[in-house]
């Protein structure tokens, strides 16, 4: 690999591994209360998480490209607290794909919260656990393969993400270029030993994720009754 | 101001069934809730234990208000002193057994340990399965875990909804005498909510019946059931009696009901003088003109024939027989019933094939 | 494509006879006598004038073109792997030299169809000048790849003429294309950007905002260069097309959208 890659895989992983934190911080209340609500506004809610599984990356980079100018105020909000523009910049990236990964982490832990949650939860109160307590020593154990897979899909998505890095990246080295970028531009330029290199890594990083996944939930099957 | 009782004054609808019940129960013994499916049963124990909301109502426990809409006050489930087991006992999948038993016991707080894990443990012979996960526990062990389990969390009283429905009867004749000894031993107050007549007959001090959300009967174990639990397709009687002698030769007991002794296979348990409910079963009764001699059956007890009806269109006679005071109905074929020219007032005998000894 | 009735896979009913059938087919096929269909790649810079261009064209000669869109590199990488294209209006004259080099073109069919003119652009109306570029609470400036596109070196190019490399690392944002680029100064996301001509040119009077035109000797000249690929070497309608984009009509219309023409 050349050495002008580097950074461009660096910057990757911790795009990846910032993305994944994000989510789990966001996504496991998201996921919580669509797992429990009665509301009527859930499957709106639902939809609108399972947006971006659908969506052309590209729809989500041009509305973030918008939404995220100097002028707009998320754009101009940002701007005046941390000195520095939404777009073109690591921070941008971060919330694009936590917003372009949110549907790989919040439906596999709600589909886990809604296996175990409803009757576990019941159980941990009767056993005197305050709602909180519950949560964290009866609903998040009870889920841990939903965890894993929720963890994992989203850092090997974020690995993979191109469309909306293209559109609010800007493509700086060290800042925005990630790997995914990097490969495309050197397909464009006709540098394929430099592509097939930064392909081959980032298809085993993805396969051992993977790996990771299938061979943990052989390991560990659901609780059932 | 502590009360022993427990008081429940509810309403809660939901679509397309209400329930409303005005009723208040002893906090001592075992008291059973009995109906169909679809009676409010279980709505009813889940609106004790705090599960769901009532529309409107409240319920008073031993210490304090468990909820009262009219002032709006509603103590969440963690804060009702109540354990709870539901149906198929579930534990939590992710700790041993021991892991099971302390996760609610360290989270009682200060109340009043009356007993210690040793002794729950010992009463319900879990004390080897400590290490074990629940995944490797059979469905009777589960099920005395659980039970373990919420009386650990030292409750006032002990909400159980159909937690051996998913076991056989085999292993559920088990588990019962487990509860009766928890109930004698802790002193434990015991809702029990079952759809089983046999079991409950066996197991209960007294019985709330519930139709259709609505209470339609309450009080004694026998009276209420024979009145109330048997219908045209499941017809029977539950006869009160008591334990008079043992043959330890024949390994067999005496149990005098009204309408004379039968002798039944001998149980460890029994001692001479005590009360036995007897479950017999309209289609497992014969009758005779005579005294049986030359026969299997054994046990015949003598009675008079109040009724004679009936049994839909089919070849069969619902027959009313009075032992004593107390009502048994017998199956026969209508021809059966024409070669013996039985009528009303007639002197019968009351074979009997099987009879469930319960309670 | 119908470039020929398929008539042996048509089922022919007895009664009808073959010349019924053949006839009852030429009539659903009216055009095909006479017209031709070709697909253009196009650079996308260069597609608000193609759609002129070819509407003129199409009118002229009956014949009906198809327009592909994209970067350059993208569209060489497709045509080597055989994308069904008839022509190639390249952003650059790298790529077509490169497939004239590896024969897959039409021997003599390249040639400079437009001289793209590079600006620097931003959406505020006023004057502005290369100081702009200078200015220190300047955040960024957005540019193509100069890796990938030819306004991207030229625009790298005009910043190293102008002394100002230092001082811009970092504030550069590089687009995949110049469209791209474009699309980061019209969403305000990039104060200033190096776009073509012809893009600020395409917008609305009122929206045309200030520009600089940096002077030709500041960076090589893009030259646009099409290519009559290889395999559409009878293609009437591909044919067609180069010479009318050698003819004047087409000069001028190129002309009007802020391209020289050689």
């Amino acid at each position: 690999m050349t050495l002008p890659d580097l950074p461009a895989l660096w910057l990757t992983l911790r795009l990846a591994l910032t993305t994944t934190g994000l989510l789990l911080l966001i996504g496991t209340p998201l996921a919580w209360w669509l797992a429990t609500t009665r509301t009527r506004a859930k499957p709106v809610i639902e939809a609108l998480v399972a947006l971006p599984l659908v969506l052309p990356p590209t729809v989500l980079g041009f509305y973030l490209l918008i939404a995220f100018n100097p002028d707009s105020p998320i754009g101009s909000f940002w701007l005046s607290v941390t000195g520095d523009t939404l777009t073109f910049s690591f921070a941008g990236l971060v919330i694009a794909s936590v917003i372009y990964s949110l549907p790989f982490m919040v439906q596999p832990l709600q589909t886990a919260f809604e296996t175990t949650g409803r009757s576990a939860m019941e159980l941990a109160a009767s056993l005197r656990a305050a709602p909180l307590d519950a949560f964290f020593t009866v609903a998040m154990p009870g889920a841990a393969r939903g965890f894993v897979t929720a963890i994992v899909l989203s850092f090997a998505h974020t690995l993979g993400e191109f469309g909306v890095v293209l559109m609010v990246g800007g493509n700086i080295p060290e800042r925005t270029r990630v790997i995914s970028i990097a490969i495309y531009e050197h397909v464009d330029n006709l540098a394929y030993a430099e592509a097939h290199t930064l392909s081959a890594i980032l298809l085993g990083l993805s396969f051992i994720v993977l790996l990771f996944v299938y061979a943990f939930n052989r390991r560990f099957p659901v609780h059932a009754h | 101001m502590p009360t022993d009782t427990l008081t429940l004054d509810l309403e809660k609808r939901f679509a397309g069934f209400g329930l409303a019940l005005s009723r208040d129960l002893p906090l001592e013994g075992i008291t059973a809730i009995f109906g169909p499916s679809g009676s409010g049963k279980s709505t009813l124990l889940r609106l004790i234990a705090g599960f769901e909301r009532p529309d409107r109502g409240r319920i008073l426990g031993r210490d304090e208000v468990w909820c009262d809409t009219a002032a709006r006050r509603f103590l969440p489930p963690y804060k009702r002193p109540a354990g709870f087991v539901r149906q198929g006992a579930p534990l939590l999948p992710h700790l041993s057994v021991a892991g099971n038993l302390s996760y609610g016991e360290k989270r009682t707080g200060k109340r009043p340990a009356r007993y210690s894990l040793e002794d729950v443990t010992a009463a319900l012979d879990i004390a080897p399965l400590m290490e074990h996960r629940p995944a490797m526990l059979s469905g009777g062990e589960r099920q005395r875990v659980a039970l373990a389990q919420a009386l650990l969390t030292r409750p006032d009283i002990l909400l159980l909804d159909e937690p051996f429905s998913a076991l056989d009867r085999k292993r559920k004749l088990a588990i019962l005498p487990y509860l009766q000894r928890l109930q004698a031993q802790f002193a434990m107050p015991v809702l029990y909510v079952s759809h089983d007549i046999e079991e409950v007959a066996s197991l209960a001090d007294r019985i709330l019946i519930l139709e259709a959300g609505r209470e339609t009967a309450y009080g004694d174990v026998t009276a209420c059931l024979n009145a109330h639990a048997f219908g045209e397709d499941d017809d029977g009687a539950i006869l009160s009696g008591q334990v008079t002698a043992f043959d330890e030769r024949l390994d067999l007991m005496d149990i005098e009901v009204a309408g004379g002794v039968l002798r039944l296979p001998a149980e460890q348990s029994r001692s001479i003088g005590d009360p036995v409910r007897l479950l017999l079963r309209a289609n497992e009764v014969a009758l005779s003109l005579t005294r049986p001699d030359g026969l299997s059956i054994r046990n015949a007890l003598t009675g008079e024939v109040a009724a004679i009806r009936a049994d839909g269109d089919g070849p069969f006679m619902r027959v009313e027989v009075t032992l004593s005071g107390t009502h048994l109905p017998v199956r026969v074929t209508r021809a059966a019933a024409e070669d013996l020219s039985l009528q009303e007032g007639q002197a019968v005998y009351a074979l009997i094939k099987t009879a469930t000894l319960a309670g | 494509m119908w470039r020929k009735p398929p008539f042996q896979s048509c089922v022919i009913k007895p009664r009808i006879g073959l010349a019924g059938a053949m006839l009852a087919l030429l009539a659903l096929f009216p055009a095909q006598a006479q017209a031709d269909e070709a697909t253009i790649a196009v650079a996308s810079n260069f597609r608000p004038v193609m759609a002129e261009l070819e509407t003129v064209f199409e009118s002229q000669t009956g014949h009906d073109l198809t327009v592909s869109v994209g970067s350059t590199g993208k569209l060489y990488t497709q045509i080597i792997h055989g994308a069904p294209y008839d022509i190639f209006l390249a952003a650059d004259e790298a790529r077509p030299k490169r497939l004239e080099a590896e024969s897959q073109i039409v021997p003599g069919t390249r040639f400079t169809y437009a001289i793209g003119q590079l600006t620097l652009w931003r959406p505020e109306g006023g004057e502005i000048s290369p100081e702009a570029l200078a200015a220190p609470d300047l955040r960024h400036v957005a540019i193509a790849n100069p890796e990938l596109a030819p306004y991207g070196a030229a625009a790298t190019e005009v910043i190293a003429g102008l002394g100002l490399t230092g001082q811009l690392e970092g504030k550069l944002v590089r687009g995949e294309n110049i469209g791209q680029a474009f699309a980061f100064v019209k969403t305000g996301n990039a104060e200033l950007g190096f776009v073509a001509l012809s893009q600020v040119l395409s917008l609305e009077d009122g929206e045309r905002g200030a520009r600089w035109d940096p002077p030709q000797t500041l960076y090589t000249p893009i030259r646009q260069d099409a290519v009559l690929l290889k395999r559409s070497a009878d293609n009437e309608a591909a044919q067609a097309f180069i010479a009318f984009l050698r003819g004047d009509d087409a000069k001028a219309i190129i002309s009007g959208y802020g391209y020289d023409t050689p």
